[in-house]
């Protein structure tokens, strides 16, 4: 038996903390529900939409530590060549157009009600668009640019541009008049409303952790096939 | 495969267009909902806001609409994902058949030229 077909056979055992992570997200996930919907109180001038915070800025937050994770993982593979983490990077970045979408989105949804528009070039959601179009621009690269090192090469390029984006995104709201609030690190809230958001970050944190790992597990496997044709060919 | 081609099978792009539609439809929902509350006759002065309208609950729907937006984008993520991984066992399998048909044939080679063995 060749060693192609005894890789085959021996796929990796689903992993522990997998499955740990899996559980974990859904009993917050519960917690984080019973949260926003029973026991966080209704901000007076806003109202029941001020709940969308508790999806909006986890999203934001995850959307942001993305980019800044692809553009990582980018580096690593420019300075040491290894497979894995162009792997970690590409994961990251499927993952991370997904949070970035959704940013936009809750966003939209909640700006409607409170300032009576879906969308207005705020300097924040100026940014954070720049941001999902950084994350297309990655991921079309890697699937419609050259192909082999060289594509691989040219989406890190875009991911550490990317990067430069969170850090920009992040501090809108000192550098520029914004609608949004002014304080990234919430402070002066209620009790309840903080304990409430740092529940659903780190939920939505532990939910984002377990769908990397699922996604970079594939991404893996991706590449060994890939590996497998090209010996077999 | 020409880009919109490439696009249209991208099983990623069919998730985010069916996020953006769930979330146009809410959207749409929402406003035509609050719009319709307001409608008056030509000519007329546009009635009071309903009471239940200024209260806290009057934009309930946006914050539902937000929670299915996510849910659905998640669903369809994991979808996706684990799709993609029935995919590549049915490749794995069709990879292992033919390395072992390449091995058989190269052994029946090996037999047919030195018999002895």
């Amino acid at each position: 038996m060749t060693y192609s077909t005894q890789a085959l056979r021996d796929a990796p055992p689903r992993g522990l903390l997998r499955d740990a992570l899996l559980a974990a997200s859904a009993l917050l996930m519960a917690l984080t529900l019973y949260l926003v919907y029973f026991w966080a109180p209704t901000e007076q001038n806003l109202g029941v939409s001020q709940r969308i915070f508790y999806f909006h800025v986890p999203l934001g937050w995850i959307g942001m530590v993305s980019i800044v994770v692809v553009a990582a993982a980018s580096i690593l593979h420019l300075a040491t060549g290894r497979q894995k983490w162009d792997d970690l990077a590409y994961s990251t970045a499927e993952l991370g157009i997904v949070y970035a979408s959704l940013i936009i989105v809750t966003g939209a949804v909640w700006g409607k009600p409170v300032w009576g528009v879906w969308w207005t070039w705020d300097p924040k959601l100026t940014t954070t668009l720049v941001l999902w179009f950084i994350y297309v621009g990655y991921l079309m690269m890697r699937s419609y640019g050259p192909a082999g090192a060289q594509g691989k090469r040219f989406a890190a390029i875009i991911a550490l541009i990317g990067a430069i984006d969170a850090p920009i995104i992040y501090k809108a709201t000192d550098w520029w008049r914004t609608a949004h609030p002014e304080n990234n690190v919430p402070g002066g809230l209620d009790d309840r409303i903080l304990i409430t958001l740092l529940v659903s970050v780190l939920t939505f944190t532990v939910m984002y952790v377990y769908l990397l790992m699922e996604r970079y597990s594939l991404r893996r496997s991706e590449s060994d096939l890939d590996e497998l044709y090209r010996r077999v060919a | 495969m020409s880009f919109i081609e490439g696009l249209r099978n991208s099983p990623l792009f069919r998730v985010a267009l069916l996020g953006a539609l769930i979330a146009l439809g809410l959207a749409a929902w929402s406003a035509f909902g609050t719009v319709g509350a307001y409608d008056v006759p030509f000519g007329m002065q546009p009635a009071p806001a309903p009471q239940a309208q200024q209260s806290a609950e009057a934009n309930l729907p946006f914050l539902f609409a937000v929670f299915i937006v996510t849910w659905a984008a998640f669903f369809g993520y994991v979808l996706y994902v684990s799709r993609r991984q029935r995919e590549m066992q049915g490749e794995i399998e069709a990879l292992r058949r033919a390395l072992d048909d390449r091995e058989r044939s190269s052994a029946d080679q090996r037999r047919e030229t030195n018999p002895n063995n």
